[in-house]
């Protein structure tokens, strides 16, 4: 189907709790070919971050577990390899950014020690060697004097070159995948663009799929060029970012693009969405965006609405498109 | 921790507290130095008795003799020279307690700490048990079935040691398990061991090095009580806290047999509890990151 990248089809993740299976990630599909970066939005607990775990199947033990689903990265499907061959796929098949530049790293282990961690790990790279390919990865995220970078310690950097670090660290082993989880939240926003666009210079050149997962929707059009809208543990709406940006099908990502300020918009009110998330534990049969649309209609609330395409990649769950015949 | 080298001299060096405090660092090398050479300085033997010269007391009082500078027991043994020799005692298994308490109780605490689930049930089901165990009876039985000597206290002091080194580490481990950086290499394919022992271990190092020194104090004490009791470093070997009972009888007229090595005691554990308390604020990460 595609050469290369990620598959995922109907990824299920539940979180066993006592009081009852909570459905994180619920029946998930999408695909990243390589070279290409999709980007997954939604609010906070729509199940983004769950989604990457799942990926990486590190969810939180012992309450989370993959219920059903495939995850294909080059064809293999990385839910059916053993526990130990998963472990040589993190960090060298698929590798991952999290938020927090400040605990990301070990504040009392050396830079240079934390970025050649992975290629120690899966290259068996030691001495001389291992240094240059530090010293070479320091330079690819534009941190200067790479030399001496390495042997100061995390708090001796500022938070950009942090993160930057810790990108080196993740792209060390020259990744398939790279999943970023919010990686510049917690950055300037100067420094946020730079950040971004040295993330895209070297997916130009390395030609891996990313995943990048934000909840600042208006982030997506600068470097994302598929879009994902992930709304209580499912994917409501999802196509190339130019499609769903202008012409947005699902009442949700209409709200979410409302409601985030934009610079060229005139109007100088935001628009909040009323109402919060439902709870994933056995949440109702019908559409789980239903008691927070302004469009619902009786239908909305009897059956979760199927997928529609409206046009060649840009497909949508809402029953304002599809409509039983 | 600080690295070597010029370019390390950076902001974090110039926080937190600055010399160690001179007057208990001076007591505590005095007393490895002395427990080390203990046959090279001392004047007499301790275990050699005159029984003409019983009871002599210090030189500087009446009836005092300047070649028994500290006065002698009561079967004449030189008390000077039993207390450097009982610094050997004292110091050997409180060293030895804490070495072999504190890798244990570190080892378990991180695993439990770091795994949790039930293997972390069952390990602090463990220091429960084992810090209810009253030492001194334990010890009274372990003395009743077997021959004492002095790996019998270092074997009782351990095993009440450790839980509490195996609680502190958990403690900390769970909340640096939590923290990015582990998540991050377990992205990045780290196994369990690796993790514990790169990223969990060095963390919590500072920690270990103060409890332990602190700790240090507490079985010195500890070692001296069953000494006292009898069950302890079995004598002749001259230990601080058998000497302290010695002396006992002769409190009234003697008291010299005691107070020596009661305040030798008194000395060491408050100069570790300072020294502690110092490397404490020194190597605090908060203080040392500012």
């Amino acid at each position: 189907m595609v050469s290369g990248g990620l598959e995922v089809r109907d990824l299920t993740a539940y979180l066993f709790t006592k009081r009852g299976a909570v459905r994180a990630v619920d029946g998930v599909s999408f695909d990243i070919p390589r070279g290409k970066t999709l980007g997954l939005v939604g609010e906070s607990g729509s199940g983004k971050s769950m989604t990457c775990l799942a990926l990486m199947q590190l969810l939180p033990r012992p309450a989370g577990r993959i219920v059903a689903g495939e995850v294909l990265l080059d064809g293999v499907d990385l839910l059916k390899l053993s526990e130990r061959d998963m472990q040589a796929v993190r960090g060298k098949g698929i590798a991952m950014i999290l938020q927090d530049p400040t605990s990301s790293m070990n504040p009392v282990l050396k830079v240079g020690y934390q970025v050649g961690e992975p290629l120690r790990e899966h290259e068996k790279l030691r001495g001389d060697v291992l240094r240059k390919r530090v010293i070479d990865l320091l330079r690819q995220v534009r941190i200067g004097a790479p030399e001496e970078r390495m042997s100061a310690y995390p708090h001796e950097l500022s938070g950009g070159m942090r993160q930057r670090a810790v990108g080196a660290a993740a792209l060390a082993c020259n990744p398939r995948l790279l999943i970023a989880d919010e990686p510049t939240t917690s950055l300037d926003v100067t420094v946020q663009m730079h950040y971004l666009s040295l993330l895209q210079e070297i997916q130009q050149r390395e030609q891996f799929a990313m995943l990048f997962v934000t909840h600042d929707i208006h982030l997506v059009p600068s470097i994302c060029d598929f879009v994902a809208v992930m709304y209580a543990g499912r994917i409501v709406e999802q196509g190339e970012v130019e499609a769903v940006f202008t012409r947005p099908a699902h009442p949700y990502t209409r709200a979410l693009l409302k409601a985030a300020p934009r610079l060229d918009d005139e109007s100088d009110s935001l628009e909040p969405i009323p109402g919060l998330p439902p709870s994933l534990i056995e949440p109702g049969a019908g559409c789980r965006f239903g008691p927070r649309c302004s469009h619902a209609f009786d239908l909305c609330a009897g059956a979760y609405p199927p997928e529609t395409a409206l046009e060649e990649s840009h497909r949508v769950n809402c029953w304002l498109h599809g409509r039983p015949a | 921790m600080e690295s070597g080298g010029p370019q390390s001299a950076t902001v974090g060096d110039s926080g937190g507290p600055g010399r160690p405090p001179v007057l208990p660092l001076a007591i505590f090398v005095v007393l490895v130095l002395d427990a080390l050479l203990a046959n090279v300085i001392a004047p007499y033997s301790p275990y050699v008795t005159d029984l003409s010269k019983g009871l002599v007391p210090p030189f500087w009082l009446p009836g005092g003799d300047s070649s028994h500078l500290l006065g002698t027991d009561q079967v004449g043994r030189d008390l000077l020279s039993r207390l450097m020799y009982g610094a050997r005692a004292s110091l050997g298994v409180a060293l030895a307690t804490i070495g072999i308490g504190g890798t244990v109780g570190t080892v378990l605490g991180m695993v439990a700490g770091y795994v949790g689930g039930t293997t972390d049930s069952a390990i602090m089901r463990l220091v429960d048990g084992s810090l209810s165990v009253p030492v001194i009876l334990l010890a009274l039985v372990l003395v009743a079935v077997r021959e004492p000597s002095a790996w019998n206290v270092i074997l009782v002091l351990s095993v009440v040691i450790w839980a509490r080194f195996a609680r502190l580490v958990r403690g900390e481990v769970l909340s640096l398990r939590e923290r990015a950086f582990v998540s991050l290499a377990r992205i990045a394919g780290s196994s369990t061991t690796r993790i514990i022992v790169r990223h969990i271990f060095p963390n919590i190092l500072n920690t270990v090095i103060v409890v332990g020194t602190l700790q240090v104090g507490w079985v010195i004490v500890l070692e001296a009580s069953l000494s006292f009791l009898g069950v302890g470093v079995p004598p002749p070997t001259p230990a601080w806290g058998s000497m302290v009972a010695d002396g006992r009888a002769h409190m009234m007229s003697a008291w010299w047999v005691s107070l020596f090595p009661g305040l030798a005691i008194l000395l060491v554990v408050l100069s570790l509890n300072f020294l502690g308390d110092w490397l404490r604020d020194r190597l605090d990460p908060r203080l040392r990151q500012v």
